[in-house]
């Protein structure tokens, strides 16, 4: 039983667990019946084994607002979003695997989820471990869209440890802060900036939206996922 | 989906250590659990009126030359903290075990009798060691109270072991008999000594502490004369020189905290805490990829129903949509066993492989369901099968699907219009035969490692074997198969276990029942496992299983349970009865002449919160007679802390050591320490001592483990991951 509690986080076991692997490995054509804890396991030491340092070399951000290699965006036709973590040094390009119910679904290649509204609000995130599992962000919407500042109640929805719901309610002000110009995909845009600064019980929130400066879009944010994934930023690369 | 390989990039790095979804502290006001030496709520050795958050399961390893300890700790309520603890004691003259390390198991309770108040301090009250031999048998009150939010101080009386300090040591005649029962007469009795003890925070991380200690290791630094000839005088290991102890703490991750001590002016100690607290998921949060949206239907035509016209033309489709559907289902982790599509309504049978928590598998079910289906149908029914056998057949409404992906009460108002019935008529669901679904290979076999632990032999505490095993089941039907598992251990120990002198001389029970079991462990090829198992469903709520063969590593025979277990009832009730005879050691698959017949009828109820009482009486392997009773608590995401104890009419002095069997029951889905879904969910039973009253055969496959996560109560529970 000590076994199974004295494991400091697995990432730092990996190269003892290495030598384990092949031991670990099993094989089979069920995988119900080859499901012991060890086999788990070593399905874990198989993933980190992927992680290569090419890999995180790429993940590692200049400076500022990182943004998506040129290389990876040219050509593509359909609509696009980069997304940055800011805490993990992460960063994804992002396509639209369906519209509707007033939420776009996009997805990263290896099945991150992102849900946004079609201005670009967040309001939900799936496949990120510390998951916002949904946020309601009407009035801030309805603000950013009407171009106006003020006060806006926010609600995040998270779950805990054994699914049950924790609700934080947070309490917020937008303030327009004036015209920017980004660019974007070699597009230079006229943008309006909004900060969104809220308040809960425990947290202190700052999120940053530059929408269009003629229409609802919102073409680069920041937004507050959760304590364990921090801060994501997105960019609408193409339309 | 060619659009998505855009970049080999991804959002989802190694999440860092383990967030509090909110970062909301719990109501204490220092950092990490506060745990003792003792893994007990409290300072150095001294407890404190404090308790670990809700659920918390920790255990902590301390050493001090030349004595350790290992306690698991289980905050089984707000208030209740419960504690197992094995330790290694060297002390000169230990119940004439002279000189050596004794080994020693003990359970403590903690309880805290009044929470910290704006005025009043916390209270606790708590009995260490209460059960057993009484190595560190002591009683205690204490009160707790932060001066600022920095500081806390905690004052107490204790009684036994600590009331050492200023008394001598008034009872060293603790012991009685062979231990393992819990005399109340000795509690809080003799002169009380004070102690006290104050901690404060230096840092976020770094806690320092002081106390004055009411335990002088008054066994440990006596000097002692062995009776033995000629007589040898044995110095004490420990000499205690103040009763002032002085630590640290340090939060080194929001998991693991080390400690370190000046013990008495003498001796330095070390500890290291891990906890597991189920609320506070690893890494953040479960890092499961995202699901298929939940595709939404147009506006029903001016009628206001869909067409059901397509089922006209529908004959023979069925091929084509499992064909279609089982690949977008195993994407999600879910194998599809059979669909049955009606104009209205579809009956999906599934098996979760890959979620720890049901429910989000039958929501990753759901969503592609709403991708797939006709328009008109509008019930989404999914019964998780479990082997053979189809748990509770859950009913969602697939408008509520649709309103609510995102809605922030989303899951409790798809569950307010859930339906959880029993399986039992549904089309596809079958009474005595189960036909093995399109697609299922009919040989299914797997190769990999295994682990055998051996706890408490008085030789060695932990002996373990590691091996290969080969498991192979042919299918006949869903609800038959044949298993067989082979085992060839690599190395090991177990085998060089300690013989326990016999104990029952009684005619009326057979010895050897389990006693000795370390001798079925060898470096041959074993049979773990021969069997047939068979399962069907006799009638509404009822559920029975058959089982033939070489059941277990030391018994061979018969088998038959029967289950009543509603769908949405707290109680179920089951009776198994059993005819084996004893497996040869060393033979591959021979018997000896040891004909037993046992058998159990059983009582389950769930309390609510997650408590499960369980209550087996019938007869044992020994012969004997009596009831056991198990009391568990189980977390959604997989986590159970139980604890069991069997009385029988074994007397104590033929069980032999510890009166009578009890122990802990522990399983850790491994979901909560790799931070990504798994079913894997490795079990232990810390059993007291593996005696021969009170055992219990070990039947593969019993009823109600089976089907206890599709349970309506077990699926609410988990409920929360319907959209997760």
């Amino acid at each position: 039983m000590i076994r199974a509690f004295t494991f400091p986080r697995l990432s730092r076991l990996a190269p003892v667990l290495l030598v384990g692997a092949v031991a670990l490995a099993g094989c089979g054509n069920s995988p119900e019946l080859g499901s012991t804890g060890l086999n788990a396991l070593g399905a874990d030491v198989r993933s980190l084994l992927n992680r290569d340092g090419a890999e995180a070399q790429r993940l590692r951000p200049t400076e500022g607002f990182p943004g998506l290699d040129p290389a990876l965006i040219a050509g593509q036709t359909v609509p696009m979003m980069g997304a940055y973590l800011e805490d993990r040094q992460a960063l994804a390009g992002l396509v639209v695997l369906e519209a509707g119910g007033g939420v776009v679904n996009w997805r990263t290649a290896d099945n991150t989820g992102l849900a946004l509204s079609p201005a670009g609000m967040l309001v939900a995130t799936r496949g990120l471990g510390a998951d916002l599992h949904t946020a309601d962000s009407a009035r801030t919407a309805a603000l950013i869209a009407a171009g106006q500042g003020g006060t806006a109640r926010r609600r995040h929805v998270y779950l805990d440890g054994v699914y049950r719901p924790v609700t934080v309610d947070l309490t917020c002000t937008v303030t327009p802060a004036g015209a920017e110009t980004l660019v974007l995909n070699n597009r230079s845009l006229r943008t309006i900036r909004f900060d969104e600064t809220c308040r809960g019980d425990d947290v202190a929130i700052t999120n940053r939206y530059w929408r269009d400066a003629s229409g609802p879009l919102i073409r680069q944010s920041s937004q507050w996922v959760s304590p364990g994934a921090g801060t994501i930023h997105l960019q609408r690369l193409i339309e | 989906m060619a659009g998505l390989s855009l970049s080999g990039l991804s959002l989802s790095g190694l999440a860092p250590g383990p967030v509090s979804p909110v970062g909301r502290a719990e109501a204490q006001t220092l950092p990490g659990l506060g745990l003792s030496t003792y893994g007990t709520p409290g300072l150095i050795d001294m407890p404190s009126a404090t308790a670990m958050p809700d659920g918390t399961l920790s255990s902590t390893i301390f050493a001090m030359r030349p004595s350790a300890r290992a306690t698991l700790s289980f905050q089984a309520t707000p208030r209740l903290t419960l504690s197992f603890r094995y330790a290694r004691v060297q002390e000169p003259d230990y119940r004439l075990r002279t000189g050596n390390a004794l080994h020693d198991r003990s359970f403590d309770l903690h309880y805290l009798l009044l929470q910290e108040g704006r005025y009043a301090p916390s209270v606790a009250i708590g009995l260490r060691d209460f059960i057993g031999t009484g190595l560190f048998s002591s009683e205690y009150i204490v009160a707790s109270r932060a001066v600022t939010p920095r500081l806390r101080v905690s004052a107490g009386l204790g009684w036994g072991r600590m009331a050492t300090r200023d008394n001598p040591l008034r009872d060293t005649g603790r012991f009685r008999g062979e231990g393992g029962l819990i005399e109340f007469g000795r509690f809080f009795r003799g002169r009380p000594a004070p102690f006290a003890g104050v901690e404060y925070q230096a840092t976020d991380r770094l806690t320092l502490m002081a106390e004055y200690s009411s335990d002088m290791y008054q066994l440990e630094s006596t000097r002692a004369v062995r009776d033995s000839d000629p007589p040898v005088v044995v110095e004490p290991s420990f000499r205690p020189r103040t009763p002032l102890n002085l630590g640290f703490r340090y939060q080194a991750s929001p998991a693991t905290t080390l400690a370190g001590y000046i013990m008495h002016g003498t001796t330095i100690g070390f500890s290291a805490t891990f906890a597991l607290n189920p609320a506070q998921p690893a890494h953040g949060g479960v890092q499961v990829t995202a699901p298929s949206p939940i595709l939404r239907r147009p506006t029903p035509p001016a009628g206001g129903e869909f067409s059901t016209s397509w089922a006209a033309n529908a004959v023979g489709q069925g091929p084509r949509l499992r064909a279609a559907l089982a690949p977008a289902l195993a994407q999600e982790g879910v194998r599809l066993e059979g669909i049955e599509l009606e104009p209205r309504r579809a009956v999906l049978r599934v098996t979760n492989q890959r979620h720890e928590v049901l429910p989000r598998a039958i929501g990753r079910t759901a969503r592609v369901m709403t991708r797939a289906l006709p328009h008109s149908v509008e019930e989404i029914v999914i019964i998780p099968m479990h082997g053979g056998v189809a748990g509770t057949a859950v009913t969602l409404r697939r408008s509520d699907l649709e309103r609510h992906e995102f809605d922030p009460d989303g899951a409790a108002r798809i569950l307010a219009g859930a339906r959880f019935s029993d399986p039992l008529g549904f089309p596809g669901v079958g009474r005595v035969w189960q036909p093995l679904p399109e697609g299922r290979n009919r040989f299914e076999w797997a190769i990999g490692p295994y682990v055998q632990t051996s706890f408490f032999d008085p030789s060695q505490p932990i002996r373990g074997d590691v091996g290969v095993q080969a498991i192979a089941r042919l299918n006949a039907a869903e609800n038959l198969s044949f298993n067989l598992t082979l085992r060839q251990r690599v190395f090991g120990n177990i085998d060089q276990g300690t013989l326990s002198p016999p104990t029952i001389t009684d005619p009326r029970f057979t010895p050897r029942v389990r006693t000795g079991a370390f001798r079925y462990s060898s470096d041959r090829l074993t049979v773990e496992r021969m069997t047939m198992d068979y399962t069907l469903r006799p009638g509404p709520d009822l559920y029975g299983r058959l089982t033939l063969g070489w059941l277990e590593r030391m018994y061979a025979g018969a088998s038959a349970e029967l289950l009543w277990s509603p769908a949405d009832s707290r109680l179920a009730l089951g009776a198994e009865v059993n005819y084996v005879a004893q497996r040869s050691p060393h033979s591959f698959l021979g018997v000896n002449d040891l004909r037993i017949a046992t058998g159990h009828v059983s009582a389950y109820y769930d309390f609510g919160g997650g408590f499960m009482g369980q209550i087996d009486a019938g007869r044992y392997l020994a012969g004997d007679v009596g009831a056991s009773l198990r009391l568990e608590r189980a977390f959604a995401n997989g986590l159970r802390v139980g604890a069991y104890a069997t009385l029988t009419n074994m007397p104590f002095d033929q069980f032999g050591e510890g009166s009578f069997d009890k122990g802990i029951t522990l399983t850790i889905p491994l979901t909560s320490l790799l931070g990504r879904p798994t079913t894997a969910m490795p079990s232990n039973v810390l059993q007291s001592l593996n005696r021969d009253g009170g055992a219990m055969l070990r039947v593969p496959g019993r009823l109600y483990p089976t089907i206890q996560d599709s349970r309506a109560r077990a699926l609410r529970s988990g409920w929360g991951a319907v959209l997760q």
